[in-house]
C-alpha cells in the first residue's frame, strides 16, 4: 500500500479523480447555465464553481494538469456562452487570470503534499530502521528466538532456530512445537507455556533436548501494549551443549584430582613415615654391634693386644660413618619432602662455631692443620644451634679433607648488614666454576673416583644447603681451582622465631 | 627393696627395650660398670615389674611393639610411688620426632639418648642421674 504522487512517483493515496471530474462538470453547467439563463458573459457566475474547483484542485494536488484542464473548461464555456463567436480579450484575461490562481493554489496544494509525502517517508524509514535492528538482533544471535501462541504454535521464529529444526523461510506457520520434539518435551512445554500464561512471570529453566544437547531457555511473556493481556511467549533458547559437557568435564578432573590430592598426601604421609621407619630399621641393628664392639675396644671382655685395638678402631670408624650416613640420607630425605626438623631458639652463632671447631679439631690436627678463628661481634639470632653446627661441622671437615698439605683453615663470623656472615677458608685443592654450582646438589662429588679417595657421600653441602634454607638464609663458594676455597653462609638477623617458623609450619600442615 | 639397694650399695637401672641384643648389650654395660639391671621387652613387662621393684632410673625406648612410650610414660607418672624415679629415653628416634610427640614434656625425663649410643655418653648420663 504505497503512497504514490504523479509528480514524485507516488500515488494520491485515496484522492479519486472522479470527484474533479464531478467538480469540473459541476463548474461547466452552471457556467453555462449562468451565461445562458443571464445572456450575458457574467463573471460572477464564475465565481460560483471557483471555490468548489479549488478545493477539488487542492485536494487533487495537481497544479499544471488542473489549471491547465480548467483553463480549457473556462474557455469552452465561454465559447458556448457566446454561440461560439469571437472571444474577447477580455474574456481571454479572464481565463489566463483563471489559469494562474487555479496553478497557485494547485503548486502550494502539491508543495504541501509533498512535505507530507516526505515526512511519511521519513517515518517509514525509521521504522524499517527500527525493525532492522530488532531483525539483526533476533539474528544476529547464536541463540534460537521464536515466539508461540497459548496452544505453543509457532508465531515467528529466527533464522536460528529455523534451521536448527530445519525448515526455511516461513514455513513454521501452522505448526506447533509439539510437531518438533518428543510427547514428554511437548507436554512439559506446554505446561511451562501455561504457567507463563497465567502468571505472567518469565521462567528460565534447563532443557535437555531429546535429540541434541542442552539448552537453557528463557520464556517470558509479550504483552499488549494497551490492553496488558499476553497474547504470545517468547522463547529465548541458548545451548549450553558445550558448558554443560565442560562442566561435566570438570566434574570428572576434580574428581580425579580429588583423587590425586589423596594420593598424594597419603604418598607424602607413607614417605615421611617410611623415613624415619627406615631410619629406626637401620639404626636398631647398629645400636648392638656399635655397644659390643666399644665394650670390646674397652676391654671389657679381657685385654686386646695393639693389633686388636687397631682392628676394632677401624671397625668402629666405619659403624659411626654408617650411622652418620643413616642420618645423613635422613636428613636429605626430609629436607627434599619439605619436612626437616628444627628447633629455633635464640642463639649466638660464635658458640656454635667454636663448638664445631671443638669436633673438628682433632681431625685437622691429624693433618697437621690449624684452624685459625676471626669471630666478630655478632647479634643474637634465632636459629637451631644443633643444626648450624652441622652445617659450619660439615664446611669445617671438607676443608680440612680437601686442603694441600698441612695448609691453614680460617674461620671467620661477622655481622653483613641484616646478616650473620660464617665463612670458612681453606687452601687446598679448590673448585672449577662449572663444578661450583653441582656441589649443593645431594650426591654430589665433583670427581667420583676423587670424593671416594677423599671420603664421603657427597650429600654434606646438600643438607647444609636445605639446613641454611630453613633458617631463610643463604650459602654460596667463592674459589680458585689449586688456590682454595671459601665457603660463606648468611642468616638474617630480624626474623622472629614465629617468622623462620611460619613456614615450616605450613609445610608440616600439609 | 630399698634394703636390697643398701645392702649391695648399687643402684638399679630398668632398661625397657624390645631389641634383645640391645637389652642384652645395655645391661652387659651396665652391670660392668656396677649397676644393678631390672630387663623389660615390652610396656607391660615394664609396668609389671615396676610393681615389685622401683628402679633410680628407667632407660626408655621409643617405637616398642605393645604399649606406646607416651602410654608407658603417662602410666609411670600418674604413680606416686615412682614419682622420684628418672627416666631417660635411649631411641633411634630422633629427638625433634619425641619432642613433637610430646614425649619430653614430662619432669621424669631427664635425658635423651640416640642410638647408635656412645657407651660413654649413657654411662655419663646415668651417673648424672644417680648422683643427684
Ligand atoms: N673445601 C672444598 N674444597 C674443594 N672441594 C670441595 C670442598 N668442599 C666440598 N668440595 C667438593 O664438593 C663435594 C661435595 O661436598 P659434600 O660436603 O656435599 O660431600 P662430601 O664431603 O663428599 O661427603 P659428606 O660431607 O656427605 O661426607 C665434595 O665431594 C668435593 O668434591
Ligand atoms: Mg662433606
Amino acid at each position: 500500500m504505497e503512497y504514490r504522487h504523479p509528480y514524485l512517483g507516488l500515488e494520491p493515496g485515496k484522492k479519486k479523480p472522479l470527484i474533479l471530474v464531478l467538480a469540473i462538470l459541476f463548474g461547466l453547467v452552471l457556467d453555462a447555465y449562468s451565461s445562458f439563463i443571464l445572456g450575458k458573459d457574467i463573471v460572477y457566475t464564475h465565481f460560483f464553481y471557483i471555490p468548489i474547483v479549488l478545493g477539488g484542485i487542492w485536494y487533487y494536488r495537481d497544479a499544471v494538469y488542473v489549471a491547465l484542464l480548467l483553463g480549457l473548461v473556462h474557455i469552452i464555456t465561454t465559447l458556448i456562452a457566446r454561440d461560439f463567436g469571437i472571444v474577447t480579450l477580455e474574456a481571454m484575461q479572464r481565463t489566463a487570470i483563471f489559469i494562474i490562481v487555479a496553478y497557485i493554489v494547485g503548486f502550494v496544494s502539491e508543495k504541501q503534499a509533498k512535505s507530507l509525502v516526505l515526512e511519511e517517508k521519513k517515518r517509514r524509514d525509521a521504522i524499517r530502521k527500527s525493525e532492522e535492528k530488532y531483525q539483526s538482533l533476533v539474528e544476529s544471535t547464536d541463540d534460537s528466538i521464536y515466539l508461540v501462541d497459548r496452544d505453543c504454535r509457532y508465531l515467528f521464529m529466527n533464522k536460528k532456530h529455523l534451521s536448527r529444526l530445519g525448515l526455511s523461510g516461513d514455513q513454521f506457520q501452522g505448526r506447533a512445537y509439539g510437531d518438533f520434539h518428543s510427547e514428554d518435551e511437548a507436554k512439559d512445554f506446554a505446561e511451562k507455556i501455561n504457567h507463563v500464561f497465567v502468571t505472567g512471570s518469565s521462567i528460565q529453566y534447563e532443557h535437555e533436548g531429546s535429540r541434541e544437547g542442552y539448552f537453557l531457555r528463557t520464556l517470558s511473556p509479550v504483552k499488549d501494549p494497551e490492553t496488558g493481556e499476553i497474547t504470545a511467549v517468547t522463547v529465548v533458547s541458548k545451548d549450553i551443549t558445550g558448558r554443560k559437557h565442560a562442566e561435566e568435564e570438570i566434574r570428572k578432573l576434580n574428581k580425579k584430582l580429588e583423587l590425586r590430592v589423596i594420593d598424594l598426601e597419603e604418598i607424602t604421609r607413607m614417605k615421611t613415615q617410611f623415613l624415619s621407619m627406615t631410619s629406626h630399621e637401620l639404626k636398631t641393628p647398629l645400636t648392638p654391634v656399635n655397644a659390643q664392639l666399644q665394650m670390646l675396644r674397652e676391654g671389657y671382655m679381657g685385654k686386646l693386644n695393639a693389633k686388636q685395638e687397631k682392628s676394632i678402631d677401624v671397625i668402629l670408624r666405619n659403624v659411626e660413618r654408617f650411622g652418620n650416613l643413616i642420618n645423613d640420607i635422613t636428613d636429605i630425605s626430609r629436607i627434599e619432602a619439605g619436612r626437616i626438623r628444627v628447633s629455633f631458639k635464640r642463639m649466638n652463632l660464635n658458640d656454635v662455631v667454636n663448638e664445631a671447631i671443638k669436633m673438628q679439631e682433632p681431625f685437622a690436627q691429624e693433618k697437621g692443620i690449624k684452624i685459625s678463628m676471626r669471630l666478630g661481634e655478632l647479634p643474637i639470632v634465632i636459629g637451631d644451634a644443633e643444626r648450624l653446627r652441622q652445617v659450619i661441622s660439615n664446611l669445617l671437615e671438607n676443608a680440612i679433607k680437601f686442603s694441600k698439605g698441612s695448609s691453614d683453615v680460617e674461620v671467620e663470623t661477622k655481622r653483613d648488614g641484616e646478616n650473620v656472615l660464617v665463612r670458612v677458608t681453606d687452601h687446598g685443592i679448590g673448585i672449577s666454576r662449572e663444578d661450583e654450582e653441582k656441589l649443593f646438589r645431594p650426591f654430589s662429588q665433583i670427581d667420583t673416583s676423587m670424593g671416594r679417595a677423599y671420603g664421603g657421600s657427597g650429600l654434606g653441602l646438600a643438607i647444609a644447603k636445605g639446613l641454611i634454607q630453613v633458617h631463610g638464609g643463604k650459602i654460596w663458594v667463592e674459589s680458585e681451582p689449586g688456590k682454595g676455597s671459601s665457603f660463606y653462609f648468611s642468616i638474617p638477623i630480624e626474623q622472629t622465631i614465629e617468622e623462620k617458623e611460619a613456614p615450616l609450619l605450613i609445610r608440616r600442615s600439609h | 627393696m630399698e634394703t636390697e639397694n643398701e645392702i649391695t650399695g648399687k643402684k638399679t637401672v630398668m632398661v625397657v627395650d624390645d631389641e634383645q641384643d640391645v637389652l642384652l648389650s645395655v645391661t652387659q654395660i651396665l652391670e660392668a660398670n656396677n649397676y644393678r639391671t631390672i630387663k623389660a621387652s615390652d610396656g607391660y613387662e615394664c609396668l609389671e615389674k615396676l610393681k615389685e621393684e622401683i628402679p633410680e632410673v628407667i632407660l626408655l625406648d621409643i617405637m616398642m611393639p605393645g604399649l606406646t612410650s607416651r602410654e608407658i610414660l603417662e602410666e609411670i607418672t600418674k604413680d606416686g610411688r615412682l614419682a622420684k624415679v628418672k627416666i631417660i629415653f635411649i631411641t633411634a628416634v630422633h629427638s625433634l620426632e619425641a619432642e613433637e610427640a610430646g614425649l619430653l614434656n614430662a619432669s621424669q625425663v631427664v635425658d635423651y639418648i640416640e642410638k647408635p649410643f656412645s657407651m660413654k655418653r649413657l654411662l655419663d648420663a646415668i651417673e648424672k642421674v644417680v648422683t643427684e
